[in-house]
């Protein structure tokens, strides 16, 4: 009993997210009337294909975010590597495989990724700044790309792919618990994930200690803006076309899931489930606001309000643990 | 003239934690009177200011003022009751202009809003009326550091205090400079008020003084008239004698060189050799530049002219990573910000600099990190709850023993340590010094910097003295010259 009180302790964010979600679940499933809308396999499919999406963008958000940055340009990487995808792959013109698609759109992450951190760390620009003016830049590549067209013509097998199963599951859906496994184990388990919190907890003492803390948040940032191209090459497979404003206010709902996920903006704390949970979380409760047909943007301050309150947390449990030492 | 004292310091005692920094300190301060106050490093003076300005609320004793009782809770009201304060690095607001600064708080408006012309010229008046030359219309940022201080004086000054501190402001004066200040605190004391003065300069002390107040290890020494006082009599006084049975019985070193650091490019001709279990101490005042020499060392800071050799090979430029493979350490100043981090766990702390060793095939390998951490707490005997708490549930000296146990673990061939038992209460520091004793006589090198002589000498093999950022080498350890050292390092010559 000692250590599962302890357990809950230690993962405290965890556990009230799957508490919360559990609750989320019983409620849908008592209510009669959701409960056969909610429950259906397309509805769940549909779910799981949602936070997917948000839940990759939110694992990125969160290696850079426990390195004590932030990148508010996820949304338009996104945008951007869904966009240039697109193109490739729907172009008669050019006539190329799709994995060419797919290597030049998480190419495109990489020199991102890069670029950030040419900015941030070699520079030294507040990564806020930094990755803002990349958000907007970004999307402007977009529309300019894509002379604010959508794209249509996709290939079959990739489309096929967007809608297909693997095990029962979506297929977006194992991409996500594929990320989701290999960011855990780069943060729990790699001399990296380990520098990472090293990085976000002291830069000075990281230094101190023989920690290349440039190359460890360079890291971060490639990351960050690989696993947004990831989203985008999954988005528009799901959506078999890609839109220009595709991506847009995405970077939101991924900080907002790795925050109450347990991630503290201060750095060095957060897990690659609390982020996934804290995706899924969010989209369970949108899905669970169209069932009841709650106002969407009454649903919209729901998410700001779970934002609020996750930091407002974190600050507390902060404060509460300096003032003890 | 009467006899009455402007101030009155009764019993006063401040503990910080372990560390007694003030134990029932007692003296007066004749009005219209110099009084410096002198004491090495850690002696006690600056908290003493701090319980006069009530930056710190003493735990015993109290304060009389020209006779009524004085206790403030911050510098605003200690300016209101007539105590003032200037400091050596006066902080300024950089982005606003001299008069701004100086008139802050209280700028002249017209119809509500400020008036540029009528502060310039407020400013101006006050500060040619002390005859300096400063002009109020400059960026505060741009001027030099002495002006800086001189600047402080003058805010200082404007509120008319009784009693007014100045710690160490003539530390980046010139003898002209300094002319200047002493004249303006003639003059204020010619009006009936005293100066509290702290300096390490004992020749300025000496010769501006009426009143002399001596503070050792927290503790009154005494309060003597500065006539009839010669240097070396005041140093003697200051440093006293140093416990013995403290530090241990060091082991001689060996003849073989381990660390070589040459200036290559000939500005100070910078050469010293520390072999293997050779402890060599450096002594300085703050400030000296110290912490930034070892930092430049271990690759932190540019290493610029410096070439650093551990067992004949050179270091590579500028990469602490390389550094610590090479088998150098490094235990910084400041625990808190660069020794430790205090929202880890003890195991990732402990862990940092040796990770390399435990990772197999791209993973860390928990198990074997949890063992060897265990084992280097346990030798260094680290007083922990569990390995996964967090750093700063640890006291103060337990804190430092982890930071020498997470060093073992990258089984380094020099340290490098920076007051090392600064903030640690006597049974660690005793434990260090056993410690570092033993470092030595395995074989390691030892940089010892610390601003406290008798730690100096007690765990040194030699020592060398840190001034302005030049080294002032001396050889020979002779233990009755630690009045030496003090001079060396206040820079008395003769």
């Amino acid at each position: 009993m000692n250590d599962f009180v302890r357990y809950i302790r230690k993962n405290s964010a965890e556990s009230a997210l799957i508490a919360v979600i559990a609750a989320l679940l019983l409620v849908m499933f008592i209510i009669p009337t959701s409960r056969e809308t909610f429950y259906s396999a397309y509805n769940l499919q549909s779910i799981m294909r949602g936070a997917a999406v948000t839940g990759i963008l939110a694992l990125g958000s969160l290696m850079v975010i426990i390195v004590r940055g932030i990148d508010l340009s996820v949304g338009s990487m996104l945008g951007l590597a869904s966009m240039s995808a697109a193109i490739i792959m729907s172009s008669d013109h050019l006539a190329l495989p799709i994995w060419h698609a797919l290597i030049a759109a998480i190419g495109l992450g990489v020199a991102v990724g890069l670029y950030h951190a040419l900015l941030i760390v070699r520079i030294g620009i507040n990564p806020f700044i930094a990755t803002l003016g990349s958000m907007i830049i970004m999307r402007g590549l977009i529309n300019v790309l894509a002379d604010s067209q959508s794209v249509r013509n996709l290939p079959e097998s990739y489309t096929e792919f967007g809608r297909g199963e693997f095990l029962g599951l979506p297929n977006i859906f194992v991409a996500l618990l594929i990320c989701w496994f290999v960011v855990d184990l780069v943060l729990r388990r790699t001399r990296l994930g380990r520098n990472m919190f090293a990085v976000g907890s002291n830069e000075s003492v990281a230094r101190l200690s023989g920690v290349r803390t440039g190359r460890v948040q360079t890291y971060a940032f490639v990351a960050s803006a690989v696993l947004a191209c990831i989203a985008g090459l999954l988005l528009t497979a799901r959506m078999s076309s890609a839109v220009p404003s595709v991506g847009a206010g995405y970077e939101l709902q991924a900080i907002a899931g790795a925050v109450i996920g347990g991630a503290s903006l201060m750095g060095a704390r957060g897990t690659a489930l609390g982020a996934m949970l804290g995706a899924i979380l969010m989209s369970l409760i949108i899905n669970v606001g169209v069932q009841l047909d709650v106002n969407s943007f009454v649903m919209q301050i729901v998410t700001g309000a779970l934002l609020t309150l996750a930091v407002i947390v974190d600050q507390i449990q902060r404060k509460r643990h300096h003032e003890q030492s | 003239m009467t006899d009455e004292p402007l101030l009155k310091i009764v019993s006063l005692s401040k503990a910080f934690g372990a560390t007694q920094a003030l134990k029932d300190v007692s003296f007066e301060v004749k009005p219209s009177s110099f009084h410096s106050l002198v004491g090495e490093n850690g002696a006690g003076k600056s908290t003493l200011i701090n319980c006069l300005m009530g930056n710190v609320v003493p735990d015993e004793g109290n304060f009389e003022l020209l006779g009524t009782p004085y206790m403030v809770e911050g510098p605003l009201e200690a300016n209101e009751h007539g105590i003032a304060a200037v400091y050596q690095e006066p902080s300024v607001a950089g982005e606003l202009t001299v008069a701004e600064n100086l008139l802050m708080g209280s700028l002249p408006t017209q119809s509500g809003m400020v008036n540029r012309k009528l502060t310039n010229n407020k400013a101006q008046s006050l500060i040619d009326n002390f005859g300096i030359d400063l002009d109020a219309k400059i960026i505060a940022e741009e001027i030099s550091a002495s002006h800086r201080v001189l600047l402080g004086l003058v805010r200082a000054l404007s509120d008319k205090p009784k009693l007014l501190i100045c710690d160490e402001p003539t530390a980046h004066f010139s003898p002209d400079q300094a002319e200047t200040l002493f004249a303006l605190l003639r003059d204020f004391i010619d009006q009936g008020n005293s100066v509290l003065y702290i300096s390490h300069r004992l020749e300025e002390v000496l010769e501006q003084s009426d009143q002399i107040t001596i503070l050792r290890d927290g503790q009154h020494v005494e309060t003597v008239p500065a006539k009839g006082l010669n240097e070396r009599e005041l140093i003697k006084r200051m440093v006293g004698r140093y416990q013995e049975n403290l530090y241990p019985q060091l082991s001689p070193p060996k003849d073989i060189p381990r660390l070589e650091i040459k200036t290559v490019n000939g500005d100070n001709n910078l050469n010293i050799t520390v072999n293997r279990g050779e402890i060599v101490g450096i002594y300085g005042l703050v400030g000296a530049g110290r912490t930034d020499f070892l930092r430049s060392i271990f690759g932190d800071l540019d290493r610029q002219s410096l070439e650093v050799k551990i067992d004949g090979k050179k270091l590579a430029a500028d990469r602490p990573d390389l550094a610590i493979s090479d088998g150098l350490a490094i235990i910084p100043e400041d625990r808190r910000n660069d020794g430790l981090s205090s929202d880890r766990p003890i195991v990732d702390n402990t862990s940092l600099a040796a990770l390399g060793s435990f990772v197999n095939r791209g993973l860390v390998n928990r198990k074997a990190e949890r063992k060897s951490v265990r084992n280097s707490l346990e030798k260094y005997g680290v007083k922990y709850n569990r390995m996964g708490d967090f750093i700063d549930s640890l006291s103060g000296g337990n804190q430092q023993k982890v930071v020498f146990a997470k060093w073992a673990l990258t089984d380094p061939k020099v340290y490098l340590l920076d007051e090392p038992t600064v903030g640690v209460d006597i049974g660690a520091k005793e434990a260090i010094y056993n410690h570092i004793k033993e470092l030595a006589e395995q074989g390691v090198a030892i940089l010892l910097v610390s601003s406290y002589l008798p730690e100096v000498i007690g765990m040194s093999h030699r020592v060398l003295v840190m001034r302005d950022g030049v080294l002032v080498e001396d050889d020979k350890t002779q233990i009755n010259s630690e009045h030496k050292y003090v001079e060396m390092a206040s820079g008395v010559t003769g």
